[in-house]
């Protein structure tokens, strides 16, 4: 794995912290405030997303596939990562970057997001 | 003048220069209208004035293809007819409505949307329905409603209201009994039109009522507007000589019958931001008026798409369901977009998705005779209502179209079937109660049973009125439109007369 695929494997993971999926990947303490457990609430809906779509998509129940193919579309260093996040799943939706989970339509970014909250929650 | 048909004797001739039958919309409409241009009118009614049980019953027949309700309880029968339990709803025909479509068969009406659109000022008073645009986005000042959020391949559909729904058996009843020249006869309902050896001149009407008063109207033309389905049943139940059914030498009597089928196709969450508004509040009001706003996919999608037309609007669920899949996606985004951090999923609201779409014309689709009779001895009808891949493909490509547009636009998730049958669509179809066809227009007796100007195919004095003329349904509810080509019809009457 080269340096550049690492600093950007690190800078993403540091990126999905800020975005409030700290607690599922396990980068950051949880903050002792009343905000603990909506973010407590949040990594474990993402986290329960990300199982349900981990069982269609086995192949890509790990975490170093799941990085790649998210990090294909979001690069940390290029600027605030919500706004990459959500650009990302707009054009999954527009060129049909989508998939069914559970009936529902979801994009691949945000799935995949997901999958990994639910990786890092289950080797919490 | 109203009268009931027992204040007559036994026998009785009813004469006048039109004979109307049905006093519903556009019974009541023609009347007015002829009337007010000087021409004598008999407008007929089956019911009294209020609803009667064992004059409704004569609604009753069968019904076979998908699974539809009783047909007595789809429509009304006395005075205003089925205005009775109509909810005020209006919009606008489309001009895509007219075209003859490729991908649709038998699409295409004889007459233009311009043609249509002469008539609507007058045909909006008539309903009581308020003046001002029917586009969206020229309908109120700026900034004073949501804006259309701009769903890519999407378009707003603004909906105006007759509020409270005029009645118009209620609204016109005094007009019709001081009018000089109407008379409107109750509970007198035509069981037969009798043509001349010819088929081709109505010589009169029999009429009957439950108490067992038997009559006849005699007129110099007649208009059939008793609803698509009775309409379609009294010229099939009006044999001529030659024992073919009255308008009935190419078999088209009956068929092409539309409704407007809705579906419940799919579970929305969104959130809650402004953004979203257009899209939560589909009824609001503006001043003291009411509205409704729904969006379809424009004419150019639908052409590239070879759909129907049809309309989407969500619903509020008083009850969502907590923690699904797409309220949990939804949620995180949310809350990450927005930097919100509550304890609950109160950013988020579960709506229901709904879509009206325009039935295909079918030749199959269709009112036929039952073997059974009603209590006056006429053939009951029965309704097959038939649907196909085009309704299917609909269906799918837009709910498809939506759950893309809300995704894109990051408005929300939806939670559908892909690629369900027709059949598991038909199953969960709910009705309208908006009948359409069964006296279809077209130039050609071939494939229609009216002319562009209403008259009968095969006929010289015998015309139709109201939604058992449309080619094709469209997705806007027929009131008002049908009581525009009402008035097209006065027109051509009062000229004829001349």
């Amino acid at each position: 794995m080269s340096e550049r695929q690492l600093t950007r494997r690190a800078l993403l993971a540091s990126g999905l912290s800020l975005c409030g999926l700290a607690p599922a990947v396990r980068l950051e303490p949880l903050p002792e405030s009343t905000l603990a457990s909506a973010a407590v609430r949040l990594a474990r809906d993402a986290a329960e997303v990300g199982r349900r779509y981990l069982a269609q998509h086995r192949a890509e129940a790990d975490r170093e596939v799941l990085v790649d193919l998210v990090g294909e579309r979001l690069d940390p260093s290029a600027g605030r990562l919500p706004e990459q996040i959500a650009a990302s799943i707009r054009a999954d939706f527009r060129d049909g970057g989508v998939v069914f989970v559970d009936g529902w339509l979801l994009s691949h970014t945000e799935a995949r997001l997901c999958a990994l909250a639910h990786l890092a929650a289950r080797e919490a | 003048m109203l009268f009931d048909i027992t204040e007559l004797e036994a026998g009785a001739d009813l004469r006048a220069q039109v004979c109307v039958i049905g006093a519903g919309a556009a019974g009541i409409t023609l009347a007015h209208r002829l009337s007010s241009k000087g021409i004598d009118v008999l407008l007929l009614e089956s019911g009294g004035t209020e609803l009667e049980g064992d004059v409704q019953a004569l609604h009753a027949g069968e019904v076979g293809g998908a699974p539809y309700p009783p047909l007595e309880s789809v429509r009304l029968r006395y005075l205003g007819g089925t205005t009775n339990h109509w909810m005020g709803q209006s919009s606008l025909l489309d001009p895509l409505d007219f075209r003859a479509r490729d991908w649709v068969p038998d699409s295409g009406w004889p007459i233009s949307w311009h043609e249509y659109h002469r008539y609507l000022d007058e045909a909006r008073a008539i309903c009581e329905i308020p003046s001002g645009p029917f586009r969206y986005e020229t309908a109120f000042p700026a900034r004073a409603v949501a804006p259309f959020p701009g769903l890519p391949g999407f378009e707003p559909v603004l909906l105006r209201f007759s509020d409270p729904p005029t009645r118009f058996g209620e609204r016109y009843r005094a007009d019709l009994a001081s009018a000089p020249n109407v008379r409107c006869c109750l509970h007198a309902t035509c069981t037969r039109l009798v043509a001349d050896p010819t088929g081709q001149r109505i010589v009169g009407a029999e009429l009957a009522s439950l108490s067992g008063r038997r009559v006849r109207a005699t007129a110099e033309r007649y208009v059939l507007a008793a609803g698509a389905i009775e309409s379609s049943r009294l010229l099939l139940a009006s044999r001529g000589a030659s024992g073919i059914s009255i308008g009935n030498a190419h078999d088209r009597v009956g068929r092409f019958f539309m409704e407007h089928p809705s579906i419940d196709v799919a579970e929305v969450v969104m959130g809650r931001h402004d953004l979203t508004s257009y899209l939560r509040i589909a009824d609001f009001t503006f001043g003291a008026e009411r509205f409704r706003r729904d969006v379809r996919l424009t004419p150019e999608v639908q052409e590239r798409e070879r759909i129907l037309n049809h309309s989407v609007f969500l619903s509020e669920l008083d009850s969502p369901s907590r923690g699904t899949l797409g309220e949990r996606v939804m949620d995180v985004w949310d809350r990450i977009r927005w930097g919100t951090w509550s304890e609950d999923y109160d950013r988020v609201a579960g709506f229901r998705c709904r879509i009206r779409l325009e039935h295909a014309p079918r030749a199959e689709s269709r009112v036929t005779l039952s073997d059974t009779v009603d209590a006056l001895g006429v053939p009951k009808a029965r309704l097959e209502l038939r649907f196909g891949e085009l309704e299917e493909r609909t269906i799918s490509r837009v709910a498809e179209r939506f759950a893309y547009a809300l995704g894109q636009m990051g408005f929300g998730r939806m939670r559908f079937e892909p690629g369900a049958t027709l059949e598991r669509y038909v199953e969960r179809f709910a009705w309208q109660d908006h009948h359409f066809g069964g006296t279809r227009m077209h130039e050609s007796p071939r494939h229609g049973v009216v002319d562009a100007n209403g008259r009968v195919h095969g006929t010289v004095n015998l015309y139709a009125a109201g939604a058992s003329v449309f080619p094709t349904s469209g997705q806007a509810n027929p009131t008002m439109n049908l009581v525009a080509f009402t008035l097209r019809l006065v027109d051509h009457l009062a000229e004829l007369e001349k």
